[in-house]
């Protein structure tokens, strides 16, 4: 090969490679593909929610002059931090109205607690006041309602308050009402 | 590139509120209420203090035979026109050539606590049941009970055979 034919090939090797670049660069231009990450996080607080039937009516069992009793299922759903716990709590909104029958005030009206199904419910008889809560159950950290495994099996949890009222002479004849206020609260 | 940054410190803006909030997201309580409610009703009990009643006689021959059934009673009566009442009543009368209920031998006073009012003097019967005591509309005895008794009477006649007799007393009590 003589010298002009290598200078053609050399002009045609360095062309024609600017060539191909010169194809491809468009393509390149015209195409961007870039990555980022995007973190997704969620903040779970402790809720909990507490539903009662809006009335509930004590009744006498048996003998003349013998205790009024009568239960209140209480549901619930909860969630509480693995640090933190919580609680459900009753107490009087109101004294029993009308006047003349029996009063909270005066320790008429007490419960026990059973049956809790997450948590552990209150011990012993307790008191209703007008004045502070008491307990209806104790709610330990990292509980949570719902789906088993280290949450309860059940949806909806529930507890039992059983509430007792003497029958005493001394009362009027009449109906007489209180309201409870049933709180729970998660930590 | 106003706009973008005032977008920006927008989102910065509630970025921060929510942050300063976040705190307050960690404690939860929620209350359901409900209405405890109890009807009281006109009730009454009664107790028979004095399971068996000896009648006794001392002083002069042929004095009559005594003796004491002590009650205590609870009664709540309802307001406006409420009433009560303890009766007594003999089931059945005494052995034959004994005492007689239906000659009239047993008779009883009473005593009662307030708010009851005490029964005059009476003839038990076998076929009725006599008062002990009455109460009005309101009428509310102690929480622990109030007392009552009746003090009975039997004659003492001669023609009566010796010998131990009894009778079965039973005692009411009702409220409305």
């Amino acid at each position: 090969m003589d010298s002009r034919w290598k200078k053609f090939a050399e002009l045609l090797r360095v062309f024609g490679r600017g060539a191909i670049v010169a194809l491809l660069t468009p393509a390149i231009v015209n195409s961007d593909v870039r990555s980022t990450t995007q973190t997704l996080s969620a903040s779970l607080y402790p809720l909990g929610k507490v539903t009662v039937s809006p009335a509930m009516a004590l009744a006498r069992s048996g003998q003349p002059f013998s205790a009024h009793s009568g239960t209140l299922p209480v549901n619930y759903v909860v969630r509480t931090t693995p640090g933190g716990g919580g609680s459900i709590t009753l107490q009087a909104a109101s004294e029993f109205s009308p006047y003349g029958g029996p009063s909270i005030a005066a320790g008429a009206l007490t419960y026990t607690c059973s049956g809790a199904t997450l948590g552990t419910a209150c011990s012993g008889a307790q008191t209703v006041s007008t004045a502070a809560q008491t307990p209806v159950l104790t709610l330990p950290a990292g509980a949570c309602t719902g789906g088993g495994g280290y949450c309860s099996s059940a949806d909806v949890n529930s507890v039992s308050i059983h509430f007792a009222m003497p029958n005493n002479p001394s009362w009027k004849t009449g109906t007489y009402a209180a309201s409870v206020t049933i709180t729970i609260s998660a930590i | 590139m106003e706009v973008f940054k005032m977008k920006k410190y927008f989102w910065v803006g509630i970025c921060g509120i929510l942050a300063a909030f976040a705190p307050l997201a960690s404690a939860d309580s929620a209350s359901g209420t409900t209405t405890v409610s109890v009807t009281v009703g006109p009730e009454a009990s009664l107790t028979v203090d004095t399971a068996t009643t000896s009648l006794t006689t001392t002083g002069t021959v042929f004095n009559d035979y005594t003796g004491t059934t002590n009650l205590t009673y609870k009664i709540r009566t309802s307001t406006g026109s409420g009433t009560g009442s303890i009766t007594a009543q003999v089931q059945a009368d005494f052995a034959a050539n004994g005492p007689s209920v239906a000659s009239g031998d047993l008779t009883y006073t009473c005593t009662v606590s307030s708010p009851g009012s005490a029964c005059s003097q009476q003839t038990a019967s076998t076929s009725a049941a006599t008062p002990v005591a009455t109460f009005g509309a309101d009428a509310h005895s102690a929480d622990t009970g109030n007392s009552a008794s009746t003090t009975w009477t039997l004659k003492n006649r001669p023609q009566i055979k010796t010998g131990t007799y009894s009778v079965t007393v039973t005692y009411t009590i009702s409220a409305t």
